[in-house]
Parts: C-alpha cells; sequence; structure tokens
C-alpha cells in the first residue's frame, strides 16, 4: 500500500547548488534577561551556540521538549528577535545583527507560518486583505509594482495553490476552519515566493486528517517550486516523515544533528532516546493491534 | 519585601520631579503677583522692588528652588502673599475640609459600587442590570458640572438641606453634637454629588471584571465540580477580581485632594480646591506650589497603597515582584 | 472514607455487569447551536451510546464531530446559545437531562467529573492547588478541614506526586504543564466519580507525557472501577488504552467496536481511512518525503448536512444509494454497529 504513494527526493538541482548550504547557522546564541535598573539581572539561556546546516530543497527538522529552544531559534532565523551571537547565513550574507533596512530585501526570501492559525491573522481582515499584505509589503522589495488586478490573480491563484476555492477571497476570517486557516496562512507565506519556509509546530494544532492533507500539501509544494524547509515540532514520528535531517535540543544546545535514518536508527544522546522510545512505544502498540486477528 | 521598598524609592523620585516641574512651569507661566500693583501709578517700582525682595521673588530658578527644598523638608512650605500666612498651616486646615468631604465620598461610593456591581455582574442581561446600566450610562455622559448645578437647584428649594459652604452662619452658639450634625447637613449635598457621579464610573469597572473573571475556564471548572453559586463567587471569583478593583482603589484614593475641585467651588465647601484655584489665577507662588504638592503625596500615597494591597492579594504580582530579586 | 467504590481493589474492566446493565445509558442525544446572522448548526444529531461501569470507552472524533458538545452535553455545561432538541441521558435509574438544578450539583464533581482540555487555563491563578482540590471536596462531602487536607494529600499522591504537601501551597504557575494536569486530574478524582470524562487530555502536553496520563488513567479506573469517557482525535491515545471506541463523524455515531476490532478490521470508511493515517503517522524506517495517506476535502458545513451519509463526497468507496439516504446503523456482527451502506440496505 505504501509503495503507491509518490516519493519526493532532493529535486533537480545542479551539484553545485545541492551540496551548497542556503542557510548556515553557526553558533547561535541567545539570552531573555529578566529584571533592570532595580533589580538583579538574570539571563535565561534560550538558545547556545546552535550550529546546522540547511541544504537548497531539503527539509531540516528541530526536535525537542517544550522549552528546549526551538521556538527561539525559528525566531532567530527569520528575525522576529535579534540574536545575541553567532551567526546566521543566507545565501552568503550573514543576516544575524543586520538592521532592518538591510533585512528589508530578505523579507520575502525567508518566511514563517506559526502553530496557531487562529492568533496569526486579524479576525477582521478577509481573506483577500490577509494575502495582499505582504504583496504590497514586498513592493519596496521587489522590483516589480504589481496592480490590483494582478495582485487579485495572483491572491486567487495562489489560493487555489493550497487547495482553496479562490471563490472565497472576500471571505471573513471567521469564517474559516482551522485547517483553512492554516492554508491561509501557508499562501500569505508563499505569495512572496521565498525561498526558506519556517514551520514553527505549524502542524501540532491540527486533528489527524488535516495534518496529513497539509504534510502533503507541504511536500507537493517544496517539489513544486524547490523550498527548503526549517520544520520546528515536538513530534518525532511526523518529523521523520518530512525532514531529511534531524537537529535535536534540549536545554537551548542541539545535542545531536544527523540525517533522519541515521537519527532514528542510531540516536547517540540521551534526550533522542527519550524521544525515540516514546515514538517506538506508541508505534509498537499500535502495530500490536493492527495485526488483522 | 525589596518589591516595596523599590516602589516607595520610585514614589519619592517622583515627588522630586513634580517638584522641579512645578517651579519650571510655575516660572514659565506669564505674569506674578504683583501685576496688579504695577499698574497702579500710586505705588512706586521701589516699593514692588523691594516686596518682590521679601518674597524672595527676585533670586534665580535654581536658588528659589533650593532654599523651598530645605525648608520643605522643615515642613515649612513658604509664605502666602495674598493671605499673608505660611503656606503650610493654611493649606493643612482647608486639606482637612476637602478630606473629610471626599473621604465620606469615597466610603460611601465603594460601599455602594462593589456589591452593585457584583450584584448586575451576576444577574447579567436582567431587568437590574438594564436599568443600572441605563442609570450609570446616563450620569457618565451627562457633565459632572451639570448634575452638580441641577441637584443644587434642587437642594435649595426643597429647604431641607443646608446649603452653602460647611456651616451655618450662627454656628457659634451650637454645642458639639449641633455642630456636627450642622456640618453633615451641609455635607450631604456634595458628598452625593461627588458619589452619584463616582459610584456611576466604578460600578461599571466593577461589573466588567466580575463579568471576566466569571467566563474564565477556570471557574466554568469549578461550576462544573458542582461548587455552589455564593461560594464561587466570593471564593473563586472576587479574589481575582479584586486585582482590577485594588487599582481602581488606588486612582480614587490617589484623588482624595485633587478630584473633588469643582463641587467645592460649586457648593461652596472650604476645600482645597477653590484656594489653589484663587491661589493660580493670582499667581501666589508658593501657595500653588503647596497645594500641588500635598495633591501629588496623596497621588503618589494613594497608588502605593494600591501596590501593597495587590502585593498582599495576588500571589501573580508577588511572584513577578520577587523573581530574579 | 465515603464514595460508593467497595473497599480495596476491585476485578478491573467491563463485563461485570449483566449485558443489559448499562451504567451509563445516552439515548438520542441532539443538541443544536443556535445563531443569529446564520442558520443552527446540529453539533449532535442523535447519538447512543452505552457505557458499563469501570469501562473505557473512546470517543475518536475530528473538530466539528460534535466530540466536545457531547462531554459539554453529559454535564449540562452547554453554552448559552445551544438548546438542546431532544434525548435522554440516563445515570442509573435517573435521567441527567431532567434534573433539578439541586441535584445537578450534587452531581457534577462527584458522580460525573470532567478533566479539562487545557490544564494551565483550568486552574484559578490566585488560589493554591490544594485549596482548590479541597474546594470539589467541600462541595460534596461535610468533612471537617483536618480530613479534608488528608483528602486532599492522598489525591494528590493518587495522582503521582511524591511530595503532596509541597504541592498542596503550590500556586498554578509555579507548576509544570505535566504537573498542572495531574493536579486536574486529582481535582477530578477527588470525590470518586462513578463517570470520568476527559476531553483531549493530551493535546496540549508533549509527546512524552502523553504516556504518564494515560497510565494514570488506567490505574485510576483500576484503583476505583471508574467509567472513563476519552475524548480524543488521535487514534494512537486509544490504542491499548480503550476497551470500546465509538467513532463520531458530523454530530453522529458512525462506527462502535472493541478496541482490537478498530484498529486490525475497521468497517466504516472514514474509521479505515483514520486508522490508516495514524498508521503512517507512527515513526517507521526510511519513508521519508512520502506523502501520507490522507483523506481529500472537508468536513460537511454543519448548518446544511446532505440528505445521504454525511461521509460520501469524502468517501473513496461511495455507492449511488449513499447520497440518497443516511445509513442507519446497520449490525453486520453482533455489538457492533455501524452507519454505512456496505454493510446493509
Amino acid at each position: 500500500m505504501e509503495s503507491n504513494l509518490p516519493t519526493y527526493s532532493t529535486p533537480n538541482l545542479s551539484k553545485a547548488e545541492t551540496s551548497y548550504p542556503l542557510l548556515r547557522v553557526i553558533n547561535l546564541s541567545k539570552q531573555y534577561v529578566r529584571g533592570g535598573l532595580w533589580r538583579k539581572r538574570v539571563s535565561i539561556s534560550a538558545a547556545a551556540a546552535v550550529s546546522f546546516d540547511i541544504a537548497r530543497g531539503q527539509t531540516l527538522a528541530v526536535v525537542g521538549p517544550s522549552g528546549s529552544g526551538k521556538s527561539t531559534v525559528a525566531r532567530c532565523i527569520t528575525r522576529l528577535e535579534r540574536p545575541d551571537s553567532g551567526h546566521i547565513f543566507f545565501e552568503d550574507s550573514d543576516i544575524a545583527q543586520a538592521d532592518s533596512t538591510y533585512l528589508l530585501s530578505y523579507r520575502s526570501s525567508i518566511q514563517i507560518v506559526f502553530q496557531d492559525p487562529v492568533t496569526s491573522m486579524n479576525p477582521r481582515f478577509s481573506a483577500r486583505e490577509v494575502l495582499e499584505e505582504p504583496l504590497l509589503l514586498a513592493r519596496s522589495a521587489l522590483s516589480s509594482r504589481p496592480g490590483r488586478t494582478n495582485r487579485l490573480d495572483l491572491i486567487r491563484s495562489q489560493m487555489a495553490e493550497v487547495g482553496l476555492s479562490p471563490d472565497w477571497t472576500d471571505r471573513s476570517i471567521l469564517h474559516f476552519s482551522g485547517g483553512q486557516l492554516q492554508r491561509l496562512a501557508l499562501a500569505r507565506a508563499l505569495i512572496v515566493r521565498p525561498k526558506l519556509l519556517v514551520l514553527d509546530e505549524a502542524l501540532s494544532g491540527l486533528d489527524l486528517s488535516t495534518q496529513a492533507q497539509i504534510a502533503n500539501l507541504l511536500l507537493d509544494l517544496q517539489a513544486a517550486h524547490t523550498l527548503t524547509y526549517l520544520l520546528v515540532s515536538h513530534d518525532l514520528a511526523l518529523v521523520a516523515r518530512l525532514a531529511d535531517v534531524i537537529a535535536v535540543m534540549s536545554d537551548g544546545r542541539t545535542v545531536e544533528v544527523g540525517a533522519t535514518h541515521q537519527i532514528t536508527s542510531r540516536p547517540a544522546h540521551a534526550v533522542t532516546q527519550n524521544l525515540l522510545a516514546a515514538a517506538t512505544a506508541s508505534a509498537a502498540r499500535f502495530a500490536a493491534l493492527a495485526r488483522p486477528s | 519585601m525589596s518589591y516595596l521598598v523599590r516602589r516607595l524609592v520610585r514614589a519619592i523620585l517622583l515627588l522630586l520631579g513634580v517638584s522641579a516641574l512645578c517651579f519650571v512651569f510655575t516660572e514659565m507661566a506669564p505674569g506674578s503677583f504683583f501685576d496688579d500693583m504695577r499698574l497702579n501709578p500710586q505705588i512706586s517700582p521701589d516699593t514692588i522692588a523691594g516686596l518682590r525682595a521679601q518674597y524672595g521673588l527676585d533670586q534665580p530658578l535654581a536658588v528659589r528652588y533650593g532654599r523651598w527644598m530645605k525648608s520643605a523638608l522643615h515642613a515649612d512650605l513658604g509664605y502666602s502673599i495674598a493671605y499673608n500666612a505660611p503656606v503650610a498651616p493654611l493649606l493643612l486646615s482647608r486639606a482637612k475640609n476637602t478630606l473629610l468631604l471626599s473621604g465620606t465620598a469615597l466610603l460611601f461610593t465603594w460601599l455602594i459600587s462593589i456589591p452593585l456591581g457584583v450584584w448586575t455582574a451576576n444577574r447579567r442581561g436582567r431587568l437590574l442590570d438594564k436599568a443600572v446600566t441605563l442609570l450609570t450610562s446616563f450620569l457618565i455622559s451627562v457633565p459632572e458640572l451639570v448634575i452638580a448645578i441641577a441637584l443644587l437647584a434642587v437642594a435649595v428649594r426643597s429647604h431641607q438641606l443646608r446649603v452653602g459652604g460647611m456651616t451655618s452662619s450662627d454656628v457659634e452658639g451650637f454645642s458639639t453634637f449641633q455642630r456636627a450634625q450642622d456640618i453633615a447637613l451641609h455635607l450631604a449635598l456634595p458628598v452625593f454629588i461627588l458619589v452619584l457621579c463616582e459610584t456611576a464610573v466604578i460600578v461599571r469597572h466593577v461589573r466588567a471584571s466580575v463579568l471576566e473573571v466569571l467566563n474564565t475556564p477556570y471557574v466554568h471548572a469549578a461550576r462544573r465540580y458542582g461548587v455552589s453559586r455564593s461560594r464561587l463567587l466570593f471564593r473563586h471569583v472576587l479574589p481575582v477580581a479584586a486585582s482590577p478593583a485594588i487599582s481602581l482603589l488606588g486612582f480614587s484614593l490617589a484623588g482624595l485632594l485633587s478630584g473633588s475641585l469643582m463641587v467645592e467651588v460649586v457648593c461652596g465647601w472650604p476645600g482645597m480646591g477653590p484656594l489653589i484655584l484663587e491661589a493660580t489665577l493670582s499667581r501666589d507662588l508658593y501657595l500653588v506650589i503647596g497645594g500641588i504638592m500635598l495633591s501629588a503625596l496623596f497621588m503618589v500615597g494613594g497608588n502605593l497603597v494600591a501596590d501593597v494591597l495587590l502585593f498582599t492579594v495576588d500571589p501573580r504580582i508577588r511572584k513577578a515582584g520577587t523573581d530574579a530579586s | 472514607m465515603d464514595g460508593p467504590n467497595p473497599i480495596g481493589p476491585n476485578p478491573i474492566g467491563p463485563g461485570n455487569d449483566a449485558p443489559n446493565q448499562y451504567f451509563l445509558d445516552i439515548h438520542d442525544l441532539a443538541v443544536t447551536y443556535s445563531s443569529r446572522n446564520s442558520p443552527p448548526i446540529n453539533a449532535l444529531d442523535g447519538v447512543s451510546l452505552q457505557l458499563r461501569t469501570g469501562e473505557i470507552l473512546g470517543i475518536l472524533g475530528e473538530s466539528g464531530s460534535g466530540k466536545s458538545t457531547l462531554a459539554a452535553a453529559l454535564l449540562r455545561s452547554l453554552p448559552s446559545h445551544a438548546t438542546r432538541t431532544g434525548g435522554s441521558v440516563f445515570v442509573g435509574n435517573r435521567d441527567l437531562l431532567q434534573l433539578s438544578a439541586r441535584d445537578l450539583r450534587s452531581l457534577r464533581g462527584r458522580e460525573i467529573s470532567l478533566i479539562p482540555q487545557d490544564p494551565a487555563l483550568s486552574l484559578n491563578p490566585v488560589l493554591t492547588v490544594g485549596s482548590q482540590i479541597a474546594e470539589v471536596l467541600r462541595a460534596h462531602l461535610s468533612l471537617r478541614v483536618p480530613q479534608r487536607r488528608e483528602r486532599v494529600l492522598l489525591s494528590l499522591r493518587e495522582v503521582g506526586f511524591d511530595r503532596p504537601q509541597e504541592i498542596y501551597s503550590a500556586y498554578p504557575h509555579q507548576l509544570s504543564g505535566g504537573q498542572r494536569q495531574r493536579v486536574a486530574i486529582a481535582q477530578a478524582v477527588a470525590c470518586r466519580p462513578s463517570l470520568l470524562i476527559a476531553d483531549e487530555p493530551t493535546s496540549k502536553l508533549d509527546a512524552t507525557l502523553q504516556a504518564e496520563i494515560v497510565e494514570l488513567l488506567q490505574r485510576i479506573r483500576q484503583l476505583h472501577r471508574t467509567a472513563i469517557l476519552l475524548i480524543t482525535h488521535e487514534p494512537s491515545l486509544l490504542a491499548g488504552f480503550a476497551d470500546r471506541i465509538a467513532v463520531m463523524y458530523a454530530g453522529r455515531i458512525v462506527e462502535v467496536a472493541t478496541c482490537a476490532q478498530i484498529f486490525s478490521r475497521p468497517l466504516h470508511p472514514y474509521t479505515a481511512a483514520l486508522v490508516r493515517i495514524a498508521g503512517s503517522s507512527m515513526l517507521q524506517a526510511s519513508t521519508t518525503r512520502v506523502r501520507l495517506p490522507a483523506i481529500d476535502g472537508d468536513p460537511p458545513n454543519p448548518t446544511a448536512f446532505p440528505p445521504g451519509c454525511r461521509f460520501e463526497p469524502r468517501c473513496a468507496e461511495r455507492m449511488e444509494i449513499c447520497s440518497r439516504r443516511y445509513p442507519t446503523s446497520f449490525l453486520p456482527e453482533p455489538s457492533r454497529p455501524v452507519d454505512c451502506f456496505k454493510y446493509g440496505e
């Protein structure tokens, strides 16, 4: 049954392109400091010396228990936060400490989809307004200036691509279901044609069948546009399905990085082993029952 | 503990800042006390200069400020030119009257607002709630001045209350009890006006915060566990709803000296309001500054009391205050 | 110790009652949500279920299936815009839906308890954890204060806390997510209810904590012979844990079977699809970047259900008759009702 489903391997890129990493994170560190003038300063190390590479067209997953710093890493890479030290090389430019004017041109290349689609969108907007906003903002970065009708066409085709009906452009956000909203969030991220898409627990809040649909959509989109994904999740089983490389984090540090196959068959670190054990036990319980009696 | 110390230090710094700004702003305001005199051709400029020197008005700003600070620390707030008397005792006697008025109003306001706010939140949408909402909307939209004058007119015509000032003109012959009674009758109208206007605002806030807590998941959970409605209100809802109410109380306390100015003027109550108003108009410098500082003291004190209460009542604030220290 | 439970541990599992002796008997329950701007929503459209004492029944359904409405209806804590249109819920020989407010209050927390979905939000932030558990005891049992405290400590120990005294005087914000969920469970079982409803108890927790919570619920069932209604959208949570599973779709129950039957030989196409997806989502070697076997399309619009089978538009095995009539319960095997025309006319 499994063999009938299409498999996506690394797309047809030139050897030079596949070997060169799109994103290189080197020694990324971020601390949150509490207290100020009056209180003793205490710093919490959310991420410390995190390093990994992602090649073009690949998917790298960052897994770990809650509080391990995965979301911090995602936010630093998209520059929603500024890291304290370290380098983030995106196509050879270090964006770790870049200022906002410099970053303007990168906003279109790196996009993010969040865990809760309901809170990541303005409930007073219609679908069209949600998708139009990034187009209007990117105007300053893009050389071409799509006019109003062009924008509407772009919006409709983007909605169709993520599996939403193009007739729903004027529908209010309040009338979309959770799964549909997550598709819209994907559309919003993709409409500016990013090269890197960060998915911060984007599949975590969804029902099982919706999760499967969105996961398939992600795979299809990746093949169609040669996208690179950074997938943050606490679900090792799901991640093993979608990612080429897995980075395991614990307490702010990357404790293990390796190819999926290696991580799932020969985990080296205790944290990885714990995550794997929980997932394996679950799978074993399931398999025991699924055997026809 | 250090949370409270921090708050106290902040309060002191705030007072210092207010005093400095007072001096700067009064300096920037055009005119001085002696302007009328200067227009009078019969008074020579030398006399005026002498008067100015006497009151220290010819000194530069910084020197005046320094001198004032030094004497303020000895509870000497300077001299009032208009009244020809030291500022501090003058302010204090008027402040007592204002506190009597606003303190009584505060007590009644909160005694009415809390039960009414809780009651209307508990019976949301029903007749009582709708009636109270309508009444408070009306009271909030009509300007306080209009309410005050309207009630004043009613009181005068009804001949029931004593109107105007704090005591009747023949107060000398009264015994202590009769004097107290007289003051109470004079107090009735201004307190009523204040209570009416303040309750309208506070009831709405109390109602809103109680409603908010009633709709939280943890109150729903408690209800699902079979906790009775009354126990739910008092043990589960009020402790949480108390926090925003305490902040509001802080504002109420803060405005004890300054909030009743308009009512005092309309009803002729001899409080701080009319005094400061008069002093500002006539540029009686040290009286103005002294009055502002006293109000500021109350304002800061009120907030400090609220902070202390919040710290005691709400464990979340205790945590935030003691974290990393 | 008060409570309806016998002394000491009991033989666990279903089947201790006579076959027709059900502890909970839900018959044709229907709930509609009315809305000002849109047509009414039929959240529950004729749901019937039976539960035996000490049985663990899993309700498997996704968003929009009506599972949370079912939980709320059983506790009679539906939101104000819900109008109950019919049905009965018998606990013993009393119909829950006809109870007076006073009787209802004595039932909630005492006979039937709900474990809420998000433990972070369902604990009062200004009260200590211990006093919140004590509140449940206080509402139903007349104990003196020291006795009550002892009971609370006992509950905390039962849910796995080694040092219950410390937890007693802690505030919710001082505890971790897993600890808070255990406290919520302690609150729910404080009065030894006969029925525990767990609404997505692990959805807000890490995968590693899921196993802990499931084990805890099993232990509670063993200790007190509590019947548990576990509502979830994840089949893997129910594997090896539930005795029976009822699958819900679009406000109706479409299949009921034992746990083993559901996973090894699901009859309804929707159940089969869910089990297939769950299986593929499990950890398996060398299946990277392979598409999952998903179900196309979306659940039907709850304001306008089609006249026929509600899963028909998405069903791979649909037939002509499926869109015309609703396939009301067939019994291809004993005690295995299925709403599908594959098994009858």
